[in-house]
């Protein structure tokens, strides 16, 4: 394999983080196939454990660059995670493969058939609490899109889990491998989460999968690859390298029938502690198994609308107390020209624009016209140029939505 | 729920009450290493804070926060509870008092240095950093001082297993192929060069497949183990 780049590495050796999960795929693929090397790196892929410490070790420089859940370069570059080391991506990695599952007891309870859309089931979640039920829910981590997706389900329910809803649901946060382990033991009534998770849940018979996110946001980035803007700074070259690599990657992913190879790579690398079939079956979305979703062509691009929708729900769930200055946010945290040159060496396609109205179906994003989608479960949409909007259509008196998001 | 520690950890806090100085602060270790957590302990209350639990990944974080009151939770940087932890400090309206991770306004070196030991810290907010980093400063050299000992141990187990079996690889070597000690000693370094493995891993091999060809060879001219 080789890759004729126009990138000088600046430097060669990458330590490069991950989590062990499905969606983990596009690096080692990169890595197994030689990309990384042909674009002349030399890439150690580190597995961490939990979140927080992955962003730590990226954020103090242990790691050069890692695969984040969307929203954490956002929200360290706002400070949000209390860390504050301002971080940016230039590569949306996956788009969705998460899925919402209850525990059986309380899928039966609720009504739940296998028919149901995810509003349907929202509907019987928000029936339930209304005649006095509790319900607590695990996700992974407080800045993913997991717990933002959990709680735009059950809004579309018409809960307000903000208001005088909050006290009938609790969210915590659980490391993915301990979520089936918590449902059986009662210790939550359901979870969002990604694969395998949700697949071992109904085979071990105590989870009902009620609906994949992307019947929730239909075009939401769920995993970015996230650098330090010092480090992109200081290396931009080694970045634009980088991104290439793990494009290669991707590309190969969409368009080959790759997943024996790829279901063996994840087994061999121990990625996952569940048996080799389960991750073919997900991998083919068989069964109940939300197969992840991969970035592809123009889906690759992380796009600033995507970047602004995570920082809104920031000020949705009080994690800041604005105001967001949510166009030089955005701005910052993208790294628009680095995922430019990437694609052009590749010959990939080129966006013409760095946001989009999301939401709003199929819209124009490359510069050859190329389409992306964008849809969201209540038929909403967020315009970029006027993000008070959308937090005004959310209950937000269009006065305080206003001085929440300035330029 | 008790949790792990907490009944033992209590009852000395009691006796460490009377001089407890002024400036000692309430802290609970997240770590699932018995050994470390218990030379971590000691250096703190040495230092004269005050220790009042350890807790595991496997419990309820969230409610022993809520009981335990700390002002600062130390946490293995390796511990999957961090995100659970990470939650607290997100969610502030479930635990009494809010903390955050880091004091926002401590000095970045010290947080670098700790991330690289592997240490992590929640710090009840307003908290000032002065208070901090001398706690930090512990847990690392602690931390540091408690990886090196492993790693020395492991080097000498490590050391004494590759001797013993690259002992008998090379006698065994020597018989099969008629090479004298030096010649055997020099095919096996050569081979595990060129496949990048120790020479202790490139005997292992050898051994292995000796015992595939002719069960009981390989023992020949070995210690027995």
């Amino acid at each position: 394999m080789n890759l004729v780049l126009p990138f000088r590495p600046e430097i060669a050796h990458l330590t490069v983080g991950y989590m062990p999960l499905l969606d983990s795929a596009p690096l080692l693929w990169a890595a197994h196939r030689g990309y990384f090397r042909a674009a002349g790196l030399d890439v150690e892929l580190v597995g961490e454990v939990s979140w927080a410490s992955l962003r730590d070790r990226l954020a103090y420089g242990a790691l050069d660059a890692a695969q984040c859940l969307a929203p954490m370069p956002v929200a360290a570059t706002l400070g949000a995670d209390h860390v504050g080391v301002p971080m940016m991506t230039g590569l949306c990695l996956s788009r969705g493969g998460s899925a919402i599952t209850l525990s059986r007891t309380m899928a039966d309870r609720l009504g739940m058939t296998s028919g149901m859309t995810a509003t349907e089931s929202a509907t019987a979640v928000a029936q339930y609490v209304r005649g006095g039920g509790r319900l607590r829910l695990a996700h992974v981590f407080p800045f993913s899109m997991h717990h933002y997706l959990l709680r735009e389900w059950l809004e579309r329910g018409g809960l307000d889990v903000m208001g005088s809803d909050s006290g009938s649901i609790e969210f915590l946060v659980a490391p993915p491998p301990q979520m089936v382990r918590l449902l059986e033991t009662g210790a939550v009534d359901g979870f969002c989460v990604g694969e395998p998770w949700n697949t071992a849940a109904v085979k071990g018979g105590l989870g009902f999968v009620v609906t994949p996110t992307s019947a929730i946001w239909d075009g939401g980035a769920d995993k970015v690859l996230g650098v330090t803007r010092e480090w992109a700074q200081q290396f931009p070259n080694t970045h634009r390298a980088l991104l290439s690599a793990v494009m290669a990657a991707l590309d190969e992913l969409d368009s080959r029938d790759v997943t024996a190879e790829l279901t063996m790579l994840l087994h061999r690398a121990k990625v996952l502690a569940v048996p080799e079939s389960w991750i073919e079956a997900v991998l083919r979305g068989q069964g109940s198994g939300i197969p992840p979703r991969f970035a592809s062509g123009l889906h690759a691009f992380p796009r600033r609308s995507q970047l602004m929708w995570c920082a809104l729900q920031m000020l949705r769930c009080r994690q800041w107390n604005g105001p967001i200055s949510l166009s030089s946010l955005t701005a910052s945290v993208c790294d628009v020209s680095a995922y430019c040159d990437a694609a052009a060496a590749l010959g990939f396609p080129r966006p013409a624009v760095d946001s989009v109205r999301e939401g709003a179906g199929v819209v124009a994003l490359g510069a050859d016209g190329a389409a992306i989608e964008s849809r969201f479960i209540d038929g909403s949409e967020l315009d970029p140029a006027n993000p008070a909007a959308y937090l005004a259509a959310r209950g937000w008196n269009p006065e305080a939505a206003r001085s929440a998001v300035t330029g | 729920m008790r949790t792990l520690d907490e009944v033992e950890y209590s009852s000395s806090r009691r006796d460490a009450a009377a001089e407890r100085p002024a400036a000692s602060l309430r802290m609970v270790l997240v770590d699932d290493d018995a050994d470390r957590a218990a030379f971590v302990t000691q250096a703190l209350r040495v230092a004269g804070h005050d220790v009042v639990a350890r807790l595991s990944a496997n419990e309820d974080l969230l409610s022993a926060v809520r009981r335990l009151r700390p002002d600062v939770i130390l946490v293995d940087m390796d511990n999957p509870a961090r995100d659970v932890l990470d939650n607290c400090a997100a969610v502030t309206q479930q635990v009494p008092r809010p903390i955050i991770f880091f004091a926002r306004d401590s000095d970045p070196d010290t947080i670098s240095r700790a991330v690289r030991a592997g240490v992590s810290a929640y710090i009840v907010d307003g908290l000032a950093a002065h208070r901090i980093k001398p706690i930090l400063d512990v847990a690392i050299a602690r931390f540091r001082e408690h990886q090196k000992l492993r790693n020395e141990l492991d080097d000498m187990r490590t050391r004494l297993a590759d001797r013993r079996d690259v002992e008998r690889a090379k006698s065994m070597l020597a018989r099969v192929r008629r090479l004298d000690e030096a010649q055997a000693y020099a095919l096996l370094r050569r081979s595990a060069m060129a496949r990048r493995i120790t020479i202790g891993e490139a005997a292992r091999t050898v051994l292995a497949a000796a015992e595939l060809f002719d069960p009981g060879a390989a023992d020949v001219g070995g210690e027995s183990s």
